[in-house]
């Protein structure tokens, strides 16, 4: 079904499958795109601008490039590429160095602008603020997990992030997703002792102790909805990676074998 | 009638029984009920003028009809008088008998309810005389103000759906290559050829056979309102247009996705389209054509950004109204990914014109590449406010000037903000620019819906730039970087710059964040969102460098960097000044010249807004302006000590 394509990316020839994004594409063939709100678990958004490329579509005039950004641009047969021009290079400096503003506290931010070569940032910065508004949290909560307890709300300068009107969501199983895919560190949460708190979404949770060593396995929510979703061996649910791993490893000694 | 109209044959009957129905009685009252004129008590004088009627028992003669917007709504509420087409403003209740019998009876008319021209008063007695009017070319307007927009028979009257008839007679691509060939380009912002935009949606595949045809009403840029006023003044003509569309490009079903805030608007189509209904023009098998078609109504919140394509389609699904990347066009997968065509109101209202008339009767009238007129919503420091349709290729001089009656208060004309918020700003010297939509686009500004916002020498250019990047930014979705975090910094650079605290490297970032929000934003709101700034800079860059250098603002506008001066010899000591100053800045006493504090001043300019002897003026750098003196009277109080 799925059919392959030639593309052309700074003189590279890559094989790459029809409208799939050519963000994943060009970093498969060995190219380097910087991004911050691009995963390939999720759907792409185009929020962060960072991947920019040219672009020079079959049937355009050979000088013709158009900036647009890689992640949701779809791959097309006999598509040309520029991820190194002056004008990519200027234009992304640009952007992070917006984004660098919006969240000069976070390190990944400050990396990504080294990594570019932006050294000054220029504009007024949003101290404290660490969320750039990828909406990757979002996605993966909707997209993979099927939680869907976070939304964007507000637009313009008052955009944010959030779960709906600011309230501690009933749907939120404190699965942590979130926080793994945040690029900036933004979503944070606490685990103390049998506790989790999701200390950006407002909402607590109380993880299952392993029945071997007492040490959290997950959320009792997140359990019971694995549970529901998955049809697995009961053990795993109340067992915490460790044990499990020592469980195996002591059946492999008195087996002994693999 | 016989309704429903079945076939085109019965379409012909029924417009020679609405045109007898409808033949107009010896005297005709128009009567603008539009949404400007209500406002001024249009309902009021309607109410008024019907009693009259009954009370006179002039019914036989006279009939009274509340038609659409005119588009002079600022001299509502106002009248035309058929058939000597008098022009009657600023009627109040009380002037209703006086009215009717001078102009009905006694053929004469009531003289200090005519028009006067601001400039020369002069008074003009017809509306064609108007110069407002008399230079327009009103095609799409043609019917709005003469027909009653509640009665679908007053447009079956005046031809109404006999472009449609016509139409269903011709094989759909003949349409299509006729909408093609008029170079009808969207009136709702970027001029893409209809014709080309048809085409498209029509060769789109569509695997369950739907195909959108939406009409885009949503109208966001603050001061336009052409959209609301065909809607509200001929609600079928729109229809119509939409229902040529559905037949050429195989549309099966359609959306007017129109603002919550027209509450009038929105009552003048439900019932346009309930009467469609009625009368067969809209459903299945149009007048035996083969051709089914039902409009929707989708209603929006009053997002700017909704009126984007693809932020409108995601709000029709209620999602959120964001828009996407159009790398895969809406014509192809729009609405819930089904091949969509998109058009604007305007757009949709002059397909039955072309229709009708003919490609080669409307590629006759405006430019080469811009064919037709454009309606504009002319606003700001000119004489003449109001809608206009023009024939693309009129200079703007011809609009600010002719049309418009110049600039208020004897000013100099500073610039022209075309195409709205995100359009840009036109200096005097582009005046004699033809406006079309390449011209627009060439100088950095745009044609956009049309907006046109003329600005005075007492208009401060950084300012204006401040305000519309403002703007934008709070109607900016908020998804991308470059659009929402760049605007937010160079409206706070433009802030310093108003203050008095920017610096000269700022120019520079300004430039930068121009360019990287126009090339790197997602969607056209971020494209073109730095014109106003971009534009400002390119044309009016000295006006920036003194704010900046100097501390100066020539047009006397940044608080923080003028100061409000009283004129000795000329202050008369009346004291109003003091009393109105809302921080007490102003000391004086009865026949004592009066001082302003500058500490305590915040510059609000209350006291020059009230001086009446000229004695008060405002002040930056070598720049100032002294208040209107409108009063004599007093000897100033130098003189009298
Ligand atoms: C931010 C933004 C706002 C827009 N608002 C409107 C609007 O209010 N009405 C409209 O007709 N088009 C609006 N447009 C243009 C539409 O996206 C679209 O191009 C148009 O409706 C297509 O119709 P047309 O080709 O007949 O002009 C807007 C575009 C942008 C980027
Ligand atoms: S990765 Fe493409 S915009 Fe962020």
């Amino acid at each position: 079904m799925m059919k392959t394509v030639k593309i052309t990316a700074d003189g590279q020839t890559i094989e790459a499958v029809l409208e799939s994004p050519l963000l994943p594409a060009l970093q498969d063939a060995g190219i380097d795109i910087p991004t911050l709100c691009y995963h390939r678990a999720v759907s792409p958004y185009g929020a962060c601008r960072l991947c920019l490329v040219e672009i020079n579509q079959k049937g355009w005039d050979d000088d013709w490039w158009k900036l647009t950004t890689s992640c949701n641009f779809p791959v097309l047969d006999g598509l040309t590429v520029r991820t190194d021009s002056e004008k990519v290079k200027k234009h992304r400096k640009l952007v992070i160095e917006l984004i660098m503003a919006r969240a000069p506290g976070a390190p990944q931010v400050r990396e990504m602008a080294e990594r570019l070569g932006v050294e000054d940032v220029r504009h007024r910065p949003q101290e404290g603020e660490l969320c750039i508004l990828c909406g990757l949290c979002a996605r993966v909560c909707d997209e993979v997990i099927g939680a869907q307890v976070l939304t964007f709300s507000g637009r313009g300068g008052l955009k944010d992030m959030g779960t709906p009107y600011a309230e501690a969501s009933e749907k939120c199983i404190g699965c942590g997703a979130c926080e793994a895919v945040c690029p900036t560190g933004a979503v944070i949460i606490k685990d103390e002792g049998l506790r989790r708190t999701m200390v950006r979404w407002g909402t607590e949770h109380e993880f299952v102790p392993c029945r071997i060593c007492g040490k959290p396995v997950g959320t009792k929510k997140q359990i019971a909805y694995l549970r529901e979703k998955i049809n697995i061996e009961e053990d795993i649910f109340v067992t915490c990676p460790d044990c499990k791993r020592q469980k195996y490893a002591e059946q492999v000694v008195a087996e002994g074998h693999l | 009638m016989q309704v429903p109209i079945q076939t085109s044959k019965d379409l012909k009957k029924a417009s020679k029984e609405a045109e007898k129905l409808k033949a107009p009685l010896e005297h005709v009252i128009y009567l603008c009920a539009g949404t400007g004129c209500r406002a001024s008590g249009a309902m009021e004088l309607a109410e008024a003028m019907t009693a009259e009627i009954e009370g006179k028992k002039l019914g036989k003669k006279v009939s009274l009809m509340l038609t659409g917007c005119h588009g002079f709504c600022e001299k509502g509420p106002l009248i035309v008088h058929h058939p000597s087409g008098v022009f009657y403003q600023h009627l109040k209740p009380k002037d209703v008998a006086e009215v009717l019998e001078t102009t009905l009876e006694k053929g004469d008319v009531v003289e200090r309810l005519l028009y006067r021209t601001p400039t020369t008063d002069e008074i003009v007695k017809l509306e064609a005389d108007i110069p407002f009017y008399k230079h327009q070319k009103r095609l799409v307007f043609d019917l709005n103000g003469r027909i009653d927009p509640f009665d679908i028979d007053d447009y079956l009257a005046n031809g109404g759906y006999q472009a449609l008839a016509k139409a269903l007679a011709m094989d759909p691509e003949k349409v299509l290559e006729e909408v093609d060939r008029a170079n009808l380009r969207g009136r709702g912002g970027g001029g893409f050829p209809a014709g080309r935009k048809w085409r498209s949606c029509r060769n789109a595949p569509a695997p369950d056979g739907i195909r959108y045809i939406i009409c885009n009403a949503d109208e966001g840029d603050p001061g336009a309102f052409m959209d609301r006023s065909v809607i509200e003044g001929n609600p079928h003509r729109v229809i119509e247009g939409m229902l040529i569309g559905a037949w050429a490009i195989g549309g099966t079903d359609g959306y007017v996705y129109i603002r919550h805030e027209y509450p009038l608007a929105v009552e003048t189509l439900i019932k346009a389209i309930e009467d469609a209904r009625r009368y067969g023009f809209l459903g299945s098998n149009i007048l035996d054509s083969g051709l089914s078609f039902d409009i929707k109504i989708n209603r929006g919140g009053g997002a700017f950004v909704c009126g984007e394509s693809t932020a409108l389609m995601a709000s029709i699904e209620g999602e959120v109204g964001e828009p996407r990347a159009k790398h895969i066009h809406t014509v192809v997968q729009g609405l819930y990914n089904r091949p969509t065509n998109l058009n604007n109101v305007e757009t949709w209202a002059n397909v039955p014109l072309i229709i009708d008339r003919g490609a080669k009767w409307f590629t006759g009238i405006g430019t080469k590449k811009s064919s037709g007129t454009k309606i504009f919503s002319l606003v700001g420091k000119v004489a003449n406010t109001g809608l206009v349709e023009v024939p693309m290729g009129l200079t703007l001089h011809q609009l600010i000037y002719d049309i418009g009656g110049g600039i208020l208060g004897g000013k100099e004309f500073k610039a022209v903000q075309t195409g709205g918020p995100s359009g840009g700003a036109i200096p005097a010297k582009l005046l004699d620019l033809p406006v079309d939509f390449d011209s627009l686009t060439k100088a950095g500004s745009m044609m956009g819906s049309g907006g046109a916002i003329v600005m005075d020498e007492a208009t401060c250019m950084v300012d204006v730039a401040r305000y519309f990047t403002k703007f934008l930014e709070d109607e900016s979705c908020g998804k991308c970087v470059t659009c929402r975090e760049g605007l937010r910094q160079m409206g706070w650079i433009l802030d310093d710059i108003c203050e008095g605290k920017g610096k000269k490297e700022q120019l520079e970032v300004l430039k930068d964040l121009g360019e990287v929000v126009q090339e790197a934003s997602l969607c056209a709101l971020g494209g073109t969102a730095a014109n106003p700034l971009v534009s400002t800079i390119k044309f009016f860059e000295e006006e920036y460098e003194e704010h900046i250098g100097e501390h100066v603002c020539r047009a006397l506008v940044c608080k923080e960097l003028i100061r409000y001066e009283i004129v000795d010899d000329l202050c008369t000591a009346c004291g109003i000044c003091r009393k109105e100053c809302p921080t007490d800045a102003i000391e004086g006493k009865k026949k004592t010249l009066h001082v302003l504090d500058q500490d305590k001043c915040i510059q609000c300019g209350v006291c020059y807004d009230v001086c009446k002897y000229g004695s008060l003026k405002v002040v930056s750098g070598k720049y100032e302006r002294t208040c209107e003196q409108t009063k004599f009277k007093l000897k100033p109080v130098k003189d009298q000590k």
